[in-house]
């Protein structure tokens, strides 16, 4: 079974446009990579029932996505890119008030959390820094026993240290076969560490959506003349970058001459190209 | 509920508590600036019910401000949940200061044999601290706190004009001229509530994050 599932999603807003279909098998993480205004946060809105889609048709964890599917929410664990908790609670009432929202609340769970990611327990939640927000709303998500942890930009804003810690809880959850995490980010670097599969979306569009690996393995990088570019075949090159100095491209590895070195891509730059092929 | 409710009182506690004790204070002042003849400070008077009525709608301003809204449409809880809560909080605000303001006002009006007019301040009370509320929620769920200001302003305006115009004894006057059909007045404050309740669960449920 997938853990999410979506066919023919379109939602249009005055001058922007989400047309998507994509699917997250169950025990799998799933990056969504996209720019500022790309559709990650529609598509997250969407499946989390805040927005209701134009067309299409929205499954989670093998259920179809309603605002009033309260059992299916007691099973996600969500994090939004902005809290959204309000700003004179501490952790610990925050404890509280879930205790009193899921069934499920695993108040020993949370407090382990707090301690293991130094979230001061007695402190407001305008006053921790960008970073313990993040990691107090990873720890809520963590505590009530959800399956699928959908997450909007998670780590932005976190600095290196902290985002290691919290890439490393994730990719403890999903040590359980039967949990997924759906997670959008601009810090693709991230993404790269976690996630199996990889989908960029770019103005509304799935560009592509592949195994993580299979990726690395599809594409490679290669850096030219302009003369040598200019030879190569169109249909091999997925996005290109001109420098004085030449021009580097993404390109698949099966399309070109053996012979021409190639080195291995990173995601983020097989996404920056892929975009700023698609513009130019 | 009992999360959001949780969650409310908290914020009710850490934002609203000089309020709340200030509208207490209005609320025993009232009775005791009763008149002999009947005439009081209108002020004293309706300013803790209006106040405590429209308790859920000052903690929708902080929510928007969080961005909990978007949040909480991601928990396990219907958008009629949120919405009979909220509802629930201003009612229990609203007879919170009501009751507060009864009792001070009975503790002046019995010894001087007023008794009567009791009856007559449940109506108006009833009504200002109900139909606000009544009015502000539904578009408050639908369209978010801002736009709901604006009518806030409006409504606030129309009512401290109509104690300044009518006063209290006019009101009370006014309300006394009824009769035996005064506890219309209330009964049709909580039909109104009642209605708004309605249709603000069928506004939110409409809206989007």
């Amino acid at each position: 079974m997938n853990a999410i599932e979506i066919r023919g999603l379109e939602k249009h807003y005055p001058g922007f446009d989400l047309q998507l279909d994509l699917s997250l098998p169950q025990g799998c993480i799933l990056g969504l990579v996209g720019e500022n205004g790309a559709g990650k946060t529609t598509t997250i809105k969407a499946l989390l029932g805040a927005i209701r889609p134009d067309a299409g048709s929205l499954s989670v964890l093998g259920q179809p996505v309603k605002e009033e599917n309260a059992a299916l929410r007691e099973r996600l664990g969500v994090v939004l890119d902005d809290p959204g908790y309000p700003e004179c609670v501490t952790a610990r009432q925050l404890g509280g008030i879930m205790a009193g929202v899921f069934r499920n609340w695993d108040k020993a769970s949370f407090a382990a959390l707090l301690k293991q990611l130094a979230i001061p327990e007695g402190k407001a939640f305008k006053d921790l820094s960008r970073g313990m927000k993040m990691k107090l709303s990873i720890a809520v998500a963590l505590s009530h026993g959800a399956e699928l942890l959908i997450l909007d930009e998670p780590t932005s804003g976190l600095d290196p240290v902290v985002r290691d810690e919290v890439v490393e809880l994730f990719s403890e959850f999903t040590r359980d076969e039967q949990h997924a995490i759906l997670i959008s980010s601009h810090i693709v670097s991230d993404l790269e560490k976690l996630c199996d599969y990889i989908a960029f979306l770019h103005r509304g569009r799935l560009l592509l959506c592949e195994e993580k690996d299979r990726l690395l393995e599809e594409y490679g990088l290669v850096h030219l003349s302009r003369a040598d570019f200019a030879a190569l075949d169109s249909a091999a090159v997925i996005g290109s970058r001109r420098s004085p100095y030449g021009v580097s491209a993404v390109i698949r590895r099966d399309a070109v001459p053996a012979a021409l070195p190639v080195e291995p891509v990173s995601i983020e730059d097989l996404f920056v190209l892929m975009i700023k092929g698609d513009a130019e | 509920m009992k999360g959001l409710l949780k969650k409310d009182l908290l914020m009710i506690v850490k934002y609203c508590r000089f309020l709340v004790l200030m509208c207490l204070i209005f609320a025993v002042m009232s009775g005791f600036s009763a008149e002999e003849d009947g005439s009081g400070n209108f002020f004293f008077l309706v300013y803790p019910v209006l106040l405590g009525s429209i308790m859920p709608i000052t903690l929708m301003s902080y929510d928007e401000r969080s961005h909990w809204d978007l949040y909480c449409s991601t928990l396990p809880l219907s958008r009629k949940t949120v919405v009979n809560e909220r509802y629930l909080l201003g009612l229990l605000c609203f007879l919170a200061f009501f009751a507060v303001t009864m009792l001070s006002q009975a503790a002046a009006l019995l010894p001087r044999g007023r008794g009567a007019e009791l009856g007559d301040l449940v109506g108006v009370l009833g009504l200002i601290g109900l139909l606000p509320p009544a009015v502000m929620l539904p578009i408050c769920f639908r369209w978010g706190v801002e736009k709901a200001r604006i009518l806030y302003y409006v409504l606030i305006g129309v009512m401290v004009a109509g104690g300044l115009i009518f006063s209290q004894e006019l009101m009370l006057t006014g309300a006394m001229q009824l009769g035996g059909a005064a506890w219309l007045v209330p009964l049709l404050a909580l039909l109104l509530f009642a209605a708004s309740w309605y249709l603000s669960i069928k506004l939110y449920q409409k809206r989007e994050f």
